[in-house]
């Protein structure tokens, strides 16, 4: 309970600091707040009943999964804020927006029931939904709108979960009836919420609509929470006499948007389009491996959450640096300008090849631990397949961004190359290029954290 | 000091006696008028809690009852009227100011009543005193005798039902559990003028109107003092209906989610945000009319919901009406939506999350997916309102009381259970 409390007002008063344009501040009461929340880890749980007739509690508790929230959120607000000063993409109150996103990510990590979850889902909803907004208007509403009927569902869902008595996480459910209700209102949220197919019409708008440092916000944290709150929802309550029918439906919509999102990814041609449509292909990755009720591919996917709340906003904050120095982030007007920039080429290499999934980068030991375990659950052999296809197309979107960009342009034409950017304005990516290396170097730690996971 | 219950509401009689006279005989000091109003709003919630849990009978016959969730209810709307007169005081004028605690008496009168007679000189007291403070405002004649003739009509038939259920003895209008065919008119009639009171599709016509040109202190009393209420005595009468019949409680729950979609698919489209807040009352209006009849469906009746969403969503109305009067009030809006919106720390959030979970609970999930819906279109216009304010007229407009008020909608969205503390 003391580690939550002060977390949050070391989040808090980042949001105040924010206010008053303090970006060191600010900066570093995000890393406290992250390191307070962190600490959080194990620390047991605590209730208390706020809607009493209703039998609301407010739990709250920290397990792996959540400190791995936690951290993302911390790291990628961080550098969020970072980048947009260096880029020159701020706006007025643009470190609030920020600032409050990371206040309701350590909310939402550590509530351990569904009401307090839920207050958090919405708080984020209305913080990114801010974000948007101060960049554009129209699309902001369009976002609200799309993710609040999202939340509905979940509150529906949670209303039915309310009615059979499991509002802690950790309760059982007979998935009969209204059990079988509640799950699949849960499916179709979460779905919407990570932009699976065909619920992510709002996502590439939205995505496309922000400059790089808001798009690293929105894909590497609002939409990795939305991971997140999958998993809480599927392996916190547990759900008695689950059809298989109903999980291999959801595993259906996961796999089809791996495959949909990577396919479209790979026939896009502007930067911001290719990090969106890859952002559904993961998303799809995700849900296939959570939808699946399997805890070895749960433990994948949450590791494929972090890598992409490392990886996307590395590709956005990219997509921003060449768009500046080239004019135009059409991968068509681009190519060799490995020979002008080297540094940064190599964050290009960096981000292709953990998109693309290869061995040790961020990607890669999520995505081979979802493919193991749904192999292990011995699963429909076409299923994995699917998966693994999605696999391969991701490699293919992703270097053929490398190569058209970096490399080999679309068409050969005599061109003046962009010069390398300032050193300074490669240091946000270049720390998140190192990350994505470590988390697919060394990702037993991160293993051994969602190894201990709360029922 | 406790008094007898008879006793309090001779005492309560006198206050708004006092009160009045005080305003009446000090037109020219406009605040003296205005607080005078604020004591007798603040003496009457005092008075209530002190009653709490007894009843008023004549001759055996019950007609007010002092219960715990009225209370509660009744304590909560008059905290939020008096900061409501607190914030609007200028417009305060010489014919309003003695109103004030003749609607403040009808508020009583409504929500406590048990007996329909007692419930009639309530909703006539109260149309009466909210026809003067509209009368008071030069260019809001039309509203006022819009809302006259709608209340004077809504009265007919109220007395209509009334006279029906007297001449088959019932004097009580909550639990009429036997269904000759003379009490079931006689409840059709009670229902229809109280549906024409609260502006339940189809009868709503008049109530966007009447939001969108009364003066504003008249309207935002309506809405707190009148309205609120009414829409408690609504749900009682529905839920307790046994008499009702499965047929007659379907057609209800048709009608409740018609006025939940005209009111919401109206205010979508609405270019005047008085005029958006008043077609959200006729959903508001469907909303009760649907917990009232799931609460008669299933025998369970929770009153703690119905008052979390009835004072919630008159609470934030009556706020959003008040900060619109104009752009350099219109900050206290913003919070005021995001709670009507029912998004979270706000007490609106408090409201939905119980009505979803409520209906949930009680086997009925697909009203649940029903009122999600038009949740959900009430925070597509809802944002698309606060997308047009400007960054800078969000902070405008804020004052100690409109802080206080806002206050409270925090306070209730955090902890709602400070509610069963005053009821």
């Amino acid at each position: 309970m003391i580690w939550f409390v002060a977390s949050m007002m070391a989040a808090f008063s980042a949001i105040v600091t924010s206010i008053y344009n303090k970006l060191r501040a600010t900066v570093i009461l995000i890393i406290l707040s992250t390191l307070l929340g962190i600490l959080g880890y194990k620390g047991g749980s605590y209730c208390y009943y706020w809607l009493k007739q209703l039998g609301l509690p407010m739990c709250i508790a920290v397990d792996g999964a959540s400190v791995l929230l936690v951290l993302l959120s911390g790291i990628v607000s961080a550098a969020a804020l970072v980048a947009a000063r260096m880029l020159n993409e701020e706006r007025e109150q643009l470190g609030l927006a920020i600032t409050s996103i990371h206040f309701t990510m350590i909310g939402l990590a550590y509530a351990y029931s569904l009401p307090l979850f839920y207050i958090f889902w919405e708080l984020m909803l209305l913080a990114s939904s801010f974000l948007v907004y101060l960049w554009d208007k129209r699309i902001a509403i369009q976002f609200f709108i799309y993710m609040h009927a999202g939340s509905l569902l979940l509150l529906v869902a949670i209303g039915i979960l309310a009615s059979e008595k499991a509002t802690i996480f950790g309760s059982s459910v007979l998935v009969t009836g209204y059990g079988l209700v509640a799950f699949s209102l849960i499916l179709v949220a979460f779905a919407i919420k990570l932009g699976v197919f065909p619920f992510h019409t709002w996502l590439p708008r939205t995505y496309t609509s922000l400059p790089g440092s808001s798009a690293a916000v929105i894909s590497g944290i609002v939409t990795s929470a939305g991971a997140y709150g999958l998993y809480r929802l599927l392996y916190g309550i547990k759900w008695l006499n689950l059809p298989q029918s109903v999980a291999f439906t959801g595993f259906w919509l996961g796999a089809t948007s791996a495959i949909v999102g990577a396919l479209a990814a790979l026939l896009a041609r502007r930067l911001g389009f290719i990090a969106s449509y890859s952002s559904i292909s993961h998303g799809g990755f995700m849900y296939a491996g959570l939808v699946s009720l399997s805890r070895l591919a749960a433990t994948g996917a949450l590791y494929i959450m972090f890598a992409h709340g490392i990886v996307k906003p590395l590709f956005f904050l990219l997509a921003s640096i060449l768009a500046k120095q080239a004019g135009s982030d059409d991968i068509r007007d681009m190519g060799l300008y490995a020979k002008t920039m080297p540094l940064t080429a190599f964050i290009g290499f960096v981000t292709a090849l953990s998109l693309a999934g290869a061995p040790v980068f961020a990607f890669f030991p999520g995505e081979i631990t979802v493919i193991i375990a749904l192999a292990e659950a011995a699963l429909n052999p076409i299923a994995v397949a699917i998966l693994v296809t999605a696999l391969f197309l991701a490699a293919a979107y992703a270097l053929r961004y490398w190569l058209r960009v970096f490399w080999r342009p679309v068409v050969m034409v005599p061109r003046r190359l962009p010069s390398e950017p300032p050193r300074r304005l490669l240091l946000v990516p270049l720390t998140l290029a190192i990350i994505a290396i470590v988390a697919g170097v060394l990702p037993a730690p991160i293993f051994s954290l969602l190894g201990a996971m709360l029922p | 000091m406790l008094l007898e219950p008879e006793l309090s509401l001779i005492t309560l009689t006198l206050i708004v006696l006092v009160c009045s006279l005080v305003s009446a005989l000090l037109r020219s000091r406009k605040l003296v008028a205005a607080l005078s109003s604020l004591v007798a709003l603040m003496l009457t919630a005092v008075l209530l809690i002190t009653q709490k849990g007894k009843t008023i009978t004549v001759d055996g016959l019950p007609l007010l009852s002092f219960d715990k969730h009225s209370i509660a209810m009744l304590v909560l709307l008059l905290i939020s009227s008096s900061l409501i007169i607190a914030l609007l005081w200028r417009e305060i004028d010489n014919v309003v100011t003695p109103l004030i605690p003749w609607t403040m008496y009808a508020s009583i009168m409504i929500a406590l009543s048990i007996n329909p007679a007692i419930l009639i000189l309530g909703l006539e007291l109260g149309a009466l005193s909210i026809t003067g403070t509209y009368l008071s405002h030069k260019g809001s004649e039309e509203s006022a005798v819009k809302y006259f003739f709608t209340s004077i009509l809504a009265g007919a038939l109220i007395i209509a039902g009334t006279a029906l259920l007297i001449s088959n003895h019932v004097y009580s209008f909550t639990g009429i559990s036997t269904a000759t065919p003379s009490l079931i008119f006689g409840l059709t009639f009670l229902i229809t003028g109280l549906a024409l009171e609260v502006g339940l599709a189809p009868f709503h016509p008049w109530l966007p109107d009447v939001a969108a040109n009364a003066p504003v202190l008249g309207i935002t009393l309506a809405i707190l003092l009148v309205d609120a209420p009414t829409l408690y005595v609504f749900f009682r009468l529905i839920s307790a209906a046994k008499a009702m019949g499965q047929i007659l409680a379907w057609i209800l729950a048709i009608l409740a989610a018609a006025s939940m979609a005209i009111g919401e698919f109206s205010a979508l489209v609405q270019t005047s945000i008085r005029r958006m807040l008043g077609f959200s009352m006729v959903s508001d209006a469907g909303y009760t009319l649907l917990l009232g009849v799931a609460c008669a469906l299933s025998g369970i009746v929770s009153f703690n919901v119905v008052i979390y969403f009835i004072t919630s969503s008159n609470m934030a109305l009556a706020l959003a009406l008040a900060s619109a009067r104009d752009k350099e009030t219109i900050g206290p809006i913003v919070p005021a939506l995001l709670s009507l919106m029912g998004l979270p720390p706000f007490y609106g959030f408090t409201a939905k999350l119980s009505v979803i979970t409520f209906f949930a609970r009680i086997g009925y999930p697909w009203m649940a997916v029903i009122a999600s819906f038009f949740f959900l279109v009430a925070a597509a216009y809802v944002m698309r309102y606060l997308m047009t304010l400007s960054r800078d007229s969000v902070l405008k407009g804020y004052n100690i009381f409109s802080l206080i008020y806002v206050t409270i909608l925090l306070l209730l969205g955090l902890y709602p259970g400070i509610i069963n503390l005053v009821g």
